[in-house]
């Protein structure tokens, strides 16, 4: 059960235990982030579970696959080097600690 | 002040979820027929119905949420009248709830099959969480099976069978699947999909009966003269607007309960979202009623807004998805009237149909190709006027194109 910090559009953080095998986007939603608006459910198809994950994280996560490459560098006008869509992040125990941004929706 | 909410799918439970986040702190119901926490309806017919999807990763939110937002979810629950009078709904256990404002959220109800046979045990259809769940039960004992219907959840039903190692056979009664819904380039990529999965498509040949024995299904007569062996039957013959309260209660009805720009019904108290409702879309400039999720939630968003007195008129860029074996199919805008298509094929798995009235780009079917859906939802709102010559040339940068 990792503890996962979410740091909100309003710089505000929510500290949460996720399950293992959840997603990013799943343990946002589970526990009322409602800036996740995730709007497909998960599979990657909207780019509406945009996120930042600090790149010192970046050895720990599955690399994006195409599909999430090309949502995101073309859905969003604040992608960064950092973005990721959240439904494709699954949480195993040495994801503990991880600290996830969500910026301000766009949708 | 309080709100009721009657259909707690993906409008009604976003409606719920607005409302709280926007501040509003009266009392919610929110009203459920179904029996089991809301839920998504997408994966009913793809990951659920092949079952890998756990029933968890179904709902919407987990139970705690609904007590955590302070909102009095009533499953199982059915409102049989509304009282515009006296602001109340009659529930059919006879009690009554009195709203301050009302959203229906009431979706739509399955088409049914009228043939001979429709009655007969292993008839299926996919809408509820229950549907799905009748279906799979009948799986293990199933070798055969017909699926009736060229729309979205015909296809996706087939492939989920398909997936399970059934035998399938989708009957269509018109030339092509989603003939009303996309282009001939898009149907028949599809159609040569679920060829090459092993399913038997037939065209031209809408059941005309389905044949029983000892009350069971056993095959599917079509309209090409042919019978077809099936231990079940899946019908996807589209859906109706579950407005018959609205009707009842004398709001405006016109293939859907009539909304303004907020979501507003002819009664200023009561609000309709997603499936059910008829609006004017300013973008297309019509009159429309969309079946998805993304328009359900975000009518959703702009009914909460208005109830909280802020009111945004809706306008959101229409767009869905699909997904058929490795197909991943994403469309944005509704392409309903177009005269030309440009096809931007990257590979013979990738590509994308843009749907062009005129000069204006009003819709984008994308196979495999996320960029193109992705850019072209950025852009649409306007319904721009964009190269049409650059657009089919994969060597020219999207972006550009659309930015020039």
């Amino acid at each position: 059960m990792p503890n996962i910090t979410f740091i909100l559009p309003d710089e505000s953080q929510i500290t949460v235990a996720a399950n293992d095998g959840d997603s990013l986007m799943q343990t946002a939603v589970d526990n009322g982030i409602e800036q996740i608006s995730a709007d497909c459910g998960g599979c990657c198809s909207c780019a509406t579970c945009h996120c930042f994950i600090d790149n010192s994280w970046k050895e720990k996560l599955t690399p994006a696959d195409d599909m999430e490459t090309d949502l995101l560098e073309n859905a969003i006008d604040n992608v960064q080097e950092n973005s990721r869509l959240s439904c494709q992040i699954f949480l195993a125990p040495e994801h503990d600690g991880l600290v996830v941004e969500i910026p301000e929706s766009e949708w | 002040m309080s709100c009721i909410i009657i259909g707690a799918s993906h409008g009604g439970v976003q409606a719920a979820i607005n409302l709280r986040a926007q501040g509003y702190t009266d009392p919610i119901t929110l009203i459920s027929a179904d029996k089991v926490l809301p839920y998504q309806r997408p994966p009913l017919s793809k990951a659920f119905l092949q079952n890998t999807l756990p029933e968890q990763r179904l709902w919407l939110r987990p139970e705690t949420f609904y007590t955590q937002k302070d909102i009095d979810l009533r499953l199982g629950t059915r409102v049989v009248k509304i009282d515009r009078q006296k602001q109340l709904v009659v529930l059919d256990n006879q009690e009554q709830l009195s709203y301050s404002k009302l959203i229906l959220a009431t979706g739509a109800s399955i088409r049914k099959l009228t043939i001979p046979g429709s009655d007969l045990e292993g008839v299926h259809y996919l809408r509820d969480h229950q549907d799905t769940l009748g279906l799979r039960d009948q799986l293990p004992e199933a070798n055969n099976a017909v699926v009736i219907g060229g729309g979205y959840i015909g296809l996706e039903a087939a492939a989920s069978l398909k997936k399970l190692g059934k035998n399938v056979t989708l009957l269509i009664n018109s030339e092509r699947p989603l003939q009303h819904l996309t282009s001939p380039v898009v149907s028949e990529y599809l159609s040569a999909l679920q060829k090459a999965n092993g399913v038997n498509i037939e065209v031209l040949a809408g059941a005309t009966a389905i044949i029983g024995e000892h009350n069971k299904v056993v095959a599917v007569q079509a309209a090409n003269g042919k019978q077809y062996p099936a231990d079940i039957v899946v019908a996807g013959i589209g859906v109706n607007p579950e407005q018959s309260l609205a009707e009842d209660a004398g709001l405006a009805v016109e293939n859907g309960i009539k909304v303004n720009q907020y979501m507003q019904t002819s009664d200023a108290n009561i609000y309709a979202i997603g499936d059910c409702v008829s609006f004017y879309h300013p973008m297309y400039q019509k009159q429309m009623r969309i079946e998805s999720v993304q328009n359900a939630t975000d009518q959703a968003k702009t009914a909460a807004l208005a109830i909280c007195g802020t009111l945004t008129p809706y306008s959101a860029t229409p767009w869905f998805w699909s997904d058929q074996y490795d197909a991943k199919l994403q469309i944005a805008g509704i392409s309903a009237g177009y005269d030309e298509v440009v096809v931007r094929e990257e590979s013979e798995k990738s590509l994308a149909v843009f749907y062009f009235s005129g000069d204006n780009l009003i819709a984008v079917d994308a196979i495999n190709q996320p960029k193109s859906f992705m850019i072209t939802r950025k852009y649409l709102h306007s319904l721009p006027k964009v190269n049409k010559i650059k657009l089919a040339d994969c060597s020219q940068d999207l972006n550009s194109i659309f930015t020039e």
